[in-house]
């Protein structure tokens, strides 16, 4: 599968050596990409959540 | 159904069913302040038949960017204590390292051989230890749990006060803080920093991400509110997370669109967690995570039986 162009991310960079050798972009993909994705989906919750005029509230100390 | 073909781990997947997967593991995140990988690993190679490798990076990098989210979310309602949390992560650093560290003086016992298939014997002693220390921690939660809801019933308004708080908070000299964001009015750096050190070393020895460990010792020896100690907990697994998402990264085992795909759901599921805590009383979440503790036992205890070969799974 081609992966829109980005296939080469996914390459083996030592096919000589046992297992999966990744590349320095795709290391550093798996780390920005679960950070970004984090931070997109509260952004998108947090206008959802304006648009539909609710707020945020205050935390709770109960127990 | 909707099936794409996993570029590292080489084999085809459901993406609504990996979503859905996602959706769980974000709630329980979000809701009981854990990672979520006692759920998404097992899940991964039993459901989806991937191996333990690759769904153990997997989940780490999930966990990684779920507890950002959530982290997030528990902050915009004022649950996460900061200050607690950055004095715990230098604590449990440093114990999640000595952990590992006594992991690898343990591996010199060798192997045992009294199952179908030869084992470690420091992976057949260590899990059994987490089923104690899991078993121990959900019976604590539940019988303090039941007694505070028959306190309530009789005095809505009756305060909780943490069995050891005020010793532990008592311990050690200066310098001191006031934690404003729970409520402690008075304690020692180094205390924080030694409740850290216990949980990082539990994470490190046993291998779990700590939340499980992280909650109720916030709770009971620190007397933190139960919707922060949780906040809170998600602010360290972002840090142990990440380190092991780097880890397992460069070794390769992490397969970044099973991640991904796994993230879309965790990342709305955590948001979901995150809100519903604050719908429920501190002792109703108490009571859900004494079950989600013996859950945790019976996955352990399972898991052991397969790496024993006494259990075979109908996948392999």
């Amino acid at each position: 599968m081609e992966w829109f162009g980005v296939s080469s991310l996914f390459r083996d960079v030592r096919p000589d050596v046992d297992g999966f050798q990744p590349s320095f972009l795709y290391v550093l993909l798996c780390v920005l990409g679960p950070v970004l994705l984090g931070v997109v989906s509260v952004g998108v919750i947090a206008v959802l959540e304006k648009l539909a005029g609710r707020s945020r509230g205050q935390g709770g100390h109960d127990a | 159904m909707l099936e794409v073909t996993l570029p590292v781990v080489g084999q085809p997947v459901d993406v609504v069913a990996l979503v859905a997967l996602g959706v769980a593991v974000g709630f329980a995140a979000g809701f009981f302040g854990i990672g979520g990988g006692v759920i998404a690993v097992p899940m991964l190679h039993i459901l989806f038949r991937v191996d333990y490798n690759f769904a153990v990076g997997s989940s780490l990098a999930v966990i990684f960017g779920t507890s950002i989210a959530a982290t997030l979310r528990h902050r915009r309602m004022q649950q996460v204590d900061f200050k607690l949390g950055w004095a715990m992560v230098a604590g449990a650093l440093c114990g999640a390292w000595l952990g590992t560290a006594v992991v690898e003086l343990l591996k010199r016992w060798g192997s045992l051989h009294f199952a179908p298939r030869p084992v470690l014997a420091v992976n057949f002693v260590l899990p059994l230890v987490y089923v104690a220390c899991l078993v121990g921690v959900g019976v604590l939660l539940y019988r303090e749990s039941r007694r505070r809801k028959r306190e309530l019933r009789a005095d809505p308004d009756a305060p909780f006060v943490a069995p050891l708080s005020r010793a532990v908070r008592g311990a050690l000299g200066r310098p001191r803080l006031t934690l404003s964001a729970s409520g402690i009015g008075d304690v020692s750096l180094w205390t924080l920093v030694l409740v850290g050190l216990v949980a990082g070393f539990s994470a490190g020895l046993l291998g779990i991400g700590g939340g499980i460990v992280q909650v109720p010792a916030m709770i009971y020896l620190l007397g933190v509110p139960t919707a922060v100690a949780i906040g809170t907990s998600l602010f360290m697994i972002v840090f142990a997370s990440g380190m092991g998402t780097l880890s397992h990264a460069v070794h390769g085992n992490c397969d970044i669109v099973l991640a991904a795909c796994l993230l879309v759901g965790s990342t709305v599921g955590a948001q979901i967690g995150a809100y519903v805590t604050k719908k429920l009383r501190g002792v109703q979440i108490r009571h859900a995570l004494a079950y989600l503790a013996f859950a945790t036992a019976v996955v352990v205890i399972f898991e052991l039986l397969w790496r024993l070969g006494v259990l075979v799974l109908p996948t392999q």
